[in-house]
Parts: C-alpha cells; structure tokens; sequence
C-alpha cells in the first residue's frame, strides 16, 4: 500500500534549491547586511540595526513580532556594548560571548542556517571580522490563552485543549507524561511554508515500524504549503479515496497523551490546536475520552448508543425509503396504516420527500457553520420552521420524514470525531439512492462493500477494522464496550482488593 | 484500475437493470384488512374491506386531504371463480392492493358448505403477500358481506378488532391464537385431519351498522361480533357446528388451550353455581391398539382456581374442596366426551387420532387409512382428567355461609 502511494505524485518539485543555500558568510558587516537586505528583502516587519560606531561593529538582525524586544535589549545589546566601552583589547570571537545568554548561541557559517531561524524568529547577530553568523533563540509572539476545546467537549475531564503554538502544546502533553522516554521529533514540511511538525512519541512504548513509516512518509512529502494538520492527513494517507479517516484528529491533550502511552504516534502541528493520531482503527472513532473517566458500565451503554446512532445517521432515510416503497409488508399494520395517512396528499415520491429534506438539512448545517455569529439566530429560526412546520403543513412532505431526518441528523452529532460522521453523511446519500431503486437489497449489498472496504483499510499498515477483523480476543475489553480497568490490571491489583 | 472499472459497471447494473421495479408509494397503495367470500348462484363473491387511511390514522399528523370518510370501505366483485372475482374487481378498486395486512378472513357458511374452502386456501398459500398467520372465520349462520359491513366502536378497523376479539374470548373458547390460515392447511393437507374454523356472528342485527352515523349511538350490540363455536369440516366442505362446550373439549384435545373458564351448575343439590378458572391446562392423547381395536385415551392435567360461588358450602372443608375438584374433573370430561362424539357423528377426524395412530404405527394406519371415516365414529374414547384445585382466590368463606 505505501510503495504505491509514495508513486502517486500530487505536486512537481517546482521550487528548486533557494540561491542563497550555499553563500558563506563574510568577514565584513555591510557585506552580509547587504547579502541579508537582498534576500529578505524590503518588509516592515524585518529589522536589521546595525552598530557601526561601536569599535568592534555589529549588526543584528530580527523579524519584529517574533522576538522578545525586551530581553534583547537587555540581555543581548546592552552587554555587547558595554564590555566593548570597558574592555578595548576585546577580540571580536570573545565579542559574542559577552551575552547574558551566551549559552543559547549556535553559530551559523551559512546563509541558508541564517535565513529560516530568523523567520521563526530567532535573533541573528553578525560580528565585523568573523566567518560565522550567530543565532540565538528568544522567540515570543503573541497567543491565545489555553482555554476549553470547542470542537471536542465533555462533561467530566480536563477542561484543557491545544492552542495554535507547538511549545505550549508540548507542555501540555509533557505534563500529563512525566516519561523520560517520551519523544518530540521535529521536521518541517512544504517547500514554501516551511511548517514545523512535531511527530511525537513514548520510545519505550511506540511501535517503531509504524514510527519508521510516519518519518518515511513525512520526509518523502512533496508539498508547497501546509497549514492544517487536516491537508498533512489527506497527503500522508495511504486510502485516498476512503470516506473514512484513517487518522483521529483531536484537540484534546488527554486524548493525545493516552494515544502516546498506547504506542501510538502524534503529529503536532505549529499554527493549530488539531493533532494527528495514528494508526487508528474504525472502532476508536467511537471512543470518547471521558468514557475511561466515567464508570464502565455507563460508558459501555454509551458506547453502544454511539454504535447505533452511528447505524442510524447512514441508514435511517434509505430504510425509510426502501421500507415505505419496497417492503411494506415490513411495517406493523397500525404503523403502516398511519404512514399512508400521512402521506395522503403528498405530492412526491418517498424518495423525493427524503433527499429534499436532506439536502435542506445539509444546506441548514453549512449555513450555520459559516454565518457571521450575530445572524445566527435568524437562521435557525427559518431552519426550524421551514423544516418542522411549514413543509409539513404545505403538504410538501409528510410529518414521518421530518421526523426521519432530524433523527438522522441528531444521530451524525454523536460521533466524538467531527470527521468521521462525515462519512456516514455521504454514504448515506448512495445508500438512499441504492434503496429507492432496489430496496433492501441494494441496501444489503450496498452494506456488504462497506464492510469489505473498511475490512481492506490499513491505517500506517495497521488494519483498519482490528480488533473486530482480525478478530483479537485480547483486545475486546476495549473495543465495542469498555470493560472494567481492572480487568486489565496486574494480580497485585487485585490481592488489593481482596484484603481491603 | 480495471478491476474498478468492472465493479463500476456491475454497481451500475443493478441502477438500469432494476428501474425501480416493484416500487409502489404508499398512497398508491390499497391496504386490505379483510377478505371475505360469498356464495350465490354458482357465482363466487369477493368482498375487500380496505383500510381509508385518512380516516382511520388519528386527527394528528398533517390532517391529509380527504381525511374524512369512514375508516374503512368494503368492496364487493363477482367472478367465476375467487381469483376471476379479485382480476374483475381491479375494474372498481381506485388503487393497487396490498394483501400482506389483512389480519382475518370470512367465509360465508353457504360457501364453507356448498363450495367448500380449498379455491380460497388455493389462492392464499398462492399468492405471495398473503401471510399466514392470517385468523379464519365462518360467518355463522350469515354472509361474509354482513361481517364485513360493520363499522366498529373503539377499533377503526373492524380486521383489528376481530382479530383482537380471538385472544380476548381465550378463556371461554379455550383457543388462545385462534385457528390460523396455515393451521387449516396443515391439518387438511398435511395431517389425514378434517380441520375446524372459528366462528363469527353479529350479537345484534340493527340494520344500520354500515353507516358510520351508527356509532354515535350508545348501544354497542349493534355494532360488535361474538366470536361463537366451531366450524366443523369434512375434507374442506362444511358440515357442522359445535357448540361453545364442545368448543371447549375441542380445544383441550388439540392442546390451543392455556386458561379456560368452567362454570359447575351441580352445587352439593343446592342452587347455584361455582365457577373456576383452569390454568396451564396440559392434555396428551395416545393410542392404544388391542385385539384389532383403537382405543384413544385423553389425560389432562391443569390447576383450577375457585372464581365465584353462588351456594352455600363451606370452601373452608378440605371435603368440599376436593368435591369441587372432582366436579372440575368431571365437568370437563362431559366436554371432551361430547365433543368426540359430535365429531364422530359427523364423521370428521378433527382431533388428528388419525395421525396419532400414523405416528404410532404406520403398517396398522394402512388398513384403516382407506375407510377411516367410519372407522373413526367407533373408536372408543376414554378420558383422564386430573385438575387440581390450587387456590380458593382471595377469599375463603362465601358471603353466602351463614353463621
């Protein structure tokens, strides 16, 4: 699968080597400033001061917004000035280590080490008279605040979710493990983005081939530009054509330390809260963090309602569809004798009836996703009544299918993952249409692909529908229901118990 | 790719190839809930009540046009044969019919007697939408047509309430399901055994019951069937009937019953009765072969619980009780007795003994198997009744004891 997805190439390598990759720094400032103005051109927002009076001149060079000004000022240029005022005999190698934070200096010989640090911000000094740059690190920028997760909320546990820079997202999954063998690996992709990632793992817990081929597939990207973790998952995925994802996106840090500790890799991403988690399989798209917070016996009905409501948002219309126009004689007689009550005076077929209202619906999901917050209101209002009211009292549709599609549309809310009751909202349209031309069978074969296809998915070369196929007794306890964590336990748990 | 392109293709298939065949909305759609058949003049009747869904579903719901009307309408065609008279009746009928809901079918008595059932039963195990577990009725001692003209309180559809009526008479008739389509089948074609129907009639014949205007009227008689005996069959002709008792003695042979009501009138000489509710009544029938004669002999086992007393004995006596007992015992023997010896009158096996004797021994049916009409009506019954009497109810003493 993998060989025959690093063939499909989406991007040409259309940006070649940058110019500057090989230029050496020079001995003399104005030179490199100049190299520097030239290559960066004329921004407001890139500072380059140089400090020619001084007697051994410097020049230092930062994009604004990115640095702390504060710490430069004190920690950096004053100290350069003054053991230059103080000290004559000082040589222009000793010159940099004059700095209160000498420690974080790496030198930069080539333009190419000078040119990306200083667009992530860190500060680049160049000294009169010596071969090397120096960088130092002291980025700061303004961030949100850590504040509760909007697209992944629960009743019990931590009220805590990613924000959009790497470094607090980091510190929030190294305080929840305390490990030292948990690893943050960086890489940067997209030839003109140059966005830092973070494949993180537990070195003592992470299957390392599943590890080998996240770096495999990360390093052979080819890509210009990637701003979500969203468009990473969508070119590193081995099922292109797969409604289903193959990766669990979470912006929930206790969701990302439990996958770490279960040997799984995250991909942390600079510029979103959203993480990548991999390998993950069909049924933890139905496993919500809190249902390891709450009592097992709770979660696992829960479990089970997902399941279902799951079954419900692909199927309910086109069961509706194929029962009402197909299998009558499916329905119990005092059921089917109000349906057709309803349906008197409709003038559309059940299909008809039930695609409009979907596509009502739908239209209604993305309106109010995408409308200025204040106009809101207006729009359920509208939605509310031209779908529960109106269309029903116009005779358009009959009152069954209203109550068809917003139980289906309730249902697709279920999923704990966004991404995946999207799947279920496409497939459902194919398996409407299966039904209103063949029923239930097409409804039955139509179900028998689905489960070959998800049976055929590999998520990092791991099947995707383990552990329900291929069947691992071991790993049941945990799949469709949670069983108690003590299940799970050492002996030593238990003779606990017993003696208390 | 190519691989792909074919599973394409074959999806596809089943879009073109299919074109929505056998797709019918359900307002296109004629629920039929009853059917009922009629003789006249070497003519067979058909009559289809169908269910006006407008009228029936409640007020709520889209109030839908045309929502007013009765709740159901009953359709009469006339055709050479059953199936001609439903072809013909296409002719009248506004929509396409469903045949998978009706719950009962009639038979006029004079069709049971002189046309018999095996054209209706050869049409319903035909046809595939009718189920069958379908309940089956004679229209005693009247037409199918007047069973199906009623409009009914409480149950919009009459099929319902008819049907309903079966499980609720349980423990008068002792038929706890009913005598359903593939029960008659299977005693008719499968068994060497003549089969019985159950019984229907109007408790009181108004005249107006076919008017919905009817059942603003207080009196509910008029408008409600009683479900009564049973049909007895020869082959698939009708012969006769029993009687509610032997109803009873019927249904405690064949095993349909679960609770039945038996009321003693014999109170220790004194006026009045005492009445007891059987319960998990459990009856075996085997088959004794001796000296070339069959003898069959009926044990019922059960428990009864004391319902009512009108007479004056003291339920307190242990010697009471196991009189009452006893007078259980006999009361239901008197059933099952007359009721074998109505059908061995009537010269109908509708007790399957001929099977049980097939069952037993194979080589001896053969003999019998020819002339087993006659050989039936002198087969010796005896019977084994042993009900015990399990609970007083919630009271000891009658109100009738004087102190």
């Amino acid at each position: 699968m993998s060989q025959q997805f690093f063939k499909r190439k989406r991007h040409d390598s259309s940006s070649a080597t940058e110019k500057y990759d090989h230029l050496h720094v020079s001995s003399d400032l104005k030179t490199n400033i100049k190299e520097i103005k030239n290559i960066l051109g004329e921004s407001i927002d890139v500072k380059i001061v140089e400090f020619l009076e001084m007697p051994i001149s410097f020049g230092i060079c930062y994009i604004e917004g990115l640095i702390n000004k504060q710490q430069l000022e004190l920690s950096i240029i004053e100290p350069i000035k003054r053991t230059q005022l103080e000290n004559n005999k000082l040589q222009p190698k000793e010159l940099i280590h004059q700095t209160e934070v000498s420690a974080m200096i790496s030198s930069c010989p080539h333009f190419d080490l000078i040119i990306t640090p200083v667009l992530k911000g860190q500060i680049i000094i160049f000294v009169d008279g010596m071969t090397e740059a120096y960088s130092i690190p002291l980025e700061t920028w303004e961030t949100r605040g850590v504040e509760e997760p909007e697209a992944q909320t629960m009743v019990r546990g931590p009220r805590e979710g990613f924000i959009e820079t790497l470094q607090t997202n980091t510190t929030l999954i190294r305080r929840r493990i305390s490990n030292p063998t948990l690893r943050f690996k960086p890489f940067q992709v997209g030839k003109i983005t140059k966005t830092t990632i973070l494949v993180s793992y537990l070195e003592s817990q992470v299957d390392q081939e599943v590890l080998q081929e996240v770096i495999k597939r990360i390093t052979n990207l080819n890509t210009d530009k990637i701003f979500e973790s969203g468009m990473l998952e969508e070119l590193i995925d081995e099922n292109g054509y797969s409604p289903f994802p193959t990766f669990q996106s979470t912006e929930r840090p206790d969701v990302a330390a439990a996958a770490l500790s279960e040997g799984n890799v995250v991909i942390m991403f600079e510029g979103t809260p959203f993480v990548l988690i991999t390998p993950t399989t069909f049924i933890s798209f139905f496993q919500a963090a809190e249902d390891y917070y709450h009592h097992f016996d709770l979660s696992s009905f829960i479990r089970v309602i997902r399941v279902i409501s799951f079954m419900i948002s692909l199927a309910l219309p086109a069961a509706y569809i194929a029962v009402t126009t197909f299998h009558q004689e499916l329905i119990p007689t005092n059921l089917l004798v109000s349906l057709a009550a309803q349906r008197e005076g409709v003038p559309f077929p059940a299909f008809v009836e039930a695609l409009v209202m979907e596509t009502i619906f739908e239209i209604l999901r993305e309106a109010g996703i995408r409308m200025p917050r204040p106009i809101g209101s207006a729009v359920s209002i509208v939605g509310a009544i031209v779908i529960g009211e109106s269309a029903v009292a116009a005779g358009l549709v009959s009152p069954a299918i209203v109550i068809v599609v917003s139980l289906t549309a309730i249902s697709s809310f279920v999923s704990p993952y966004y991404g995946f009751s999207g799947a279920a909202r496409l497939l459902r349209f194919i398996l409407m249409i299966l039904a209103a031309t063949t029923g239930i069978f097409g409804m039955i074969f139509f179900m028998i692909g689905l489960l070959i296809h998800l049976c055929s998915l590999t998520s990092m070369g791991r099947p995707y529908f383990s552990p329900l196929a291929p069947f691992q007794s071991g790993k049941q306890k945990d799949s469709l229901l949670r069983l108690p964590l003590w299940w799970t336990q050492t002996k030593l748990h238990r003779k606990w118990v017993k003696k208390s | 790719m190519r691989r792909w392109n074919l599973i394409a293709v074959i999806f596809s298939f089943i879009f073109i190839l299919s074109g929505c065949a056998g797709r019918v909305e359900l307002n296109e759609l004629l629920i039929v809930s009853s059917i009922g058949v009629d003789y006249k003049k070497d003519k067979t009747i058909v009559h289809f009540q169908v269910v006006n869904p407008g009228g029936t579903a409640g007020g709520q719901g889209g109030e839908p046009s045309g929502g007013s009307g009765g709740s159901v309408y009953t359709y009469t065609v006339e055709g050479e044969t059953l199936y001609d008279a439903v072809e013909k009746g296409r002719n009248i009928l506004p929509r396409q019919l469903l045949f998978s809901h009706i719950t009962s079918v009639v038979i006029g008595e004079k069709y049971a007697r002189k046309k018999g059932i095996a054209p209706l039963f050869d049409f319903m195990e035909r046809n595939h939408e009718v189920r069958d577990n379908i309940i089956m009725f004679v229209a005693r001692n009247s037409t199918a047509k007047d069973i199906l003209s009623i409009y009914t309180p409480i149950f919009k559809n009459p099929g319902e309430s008819l049907r309903n009526r079966v499980r609720l008479a349980a423990t008068s008739t002792g038929i706890s399901e009913g005598i359903k389509e593939k029960d008659v089948v299977r005693w008719r074609y499968g068994e060497y055994r003549d089969p019985v129907v159950q019984g229907v009639e109007i408790v009181k014949i108004s005249g107006s019951q076919d008017d919905t205007s009817n059942l603003e009227n207080i009196d509910a008689n008029d408008k409600t069937y009683r479900i009564s005996g049973l049909a007895v069959f020869k082959k698939d002709r009708m012969v006769g009937w029993l009687n509610n008792n032997q109803t009873r003695g019927w249904s405690i042979i064949n095993q349909k019953v679960k609770d039945i009501f038996i009321l003693s009138h014999n109170c220790d000489s004194q006026k009045g009765n005492v009445g007891f509710m059987v319960k998990n009544v459990d009856s075996k029938t085997k088959v004794h072969y001796i000296n070339g004669k069959l003898k069959y002999v009926v044990s019922v086992k059960g428990k009864a619980i004391l319902q009512e007393v009108t007479c004056a004995v003291d339920v307190g006596d242990p010697n009471t009780l196991l009189k009452m007992e006893k007078r259980v015992n006999q009361e239901l023997e008197r059933h099952i007795k007359n009721t074998v010896k109505k059908a061995q009158e009537e010269e109908t096996d509708i007790f399957g003994f001929g099977k049980l004797l097939y069952n037993k021994d194979p080589e001896v049916w053969k003999g019998y198997k020819e002339k087993w009409n006659e050989e039936f009506s002198n087969v010796e019954l005896e019977t084994d009744v042993s009900i015990k009497l399990e609970s007083v109810g919630a009271r000891v003493e009658t109100i009738h004891e004087q102190k």
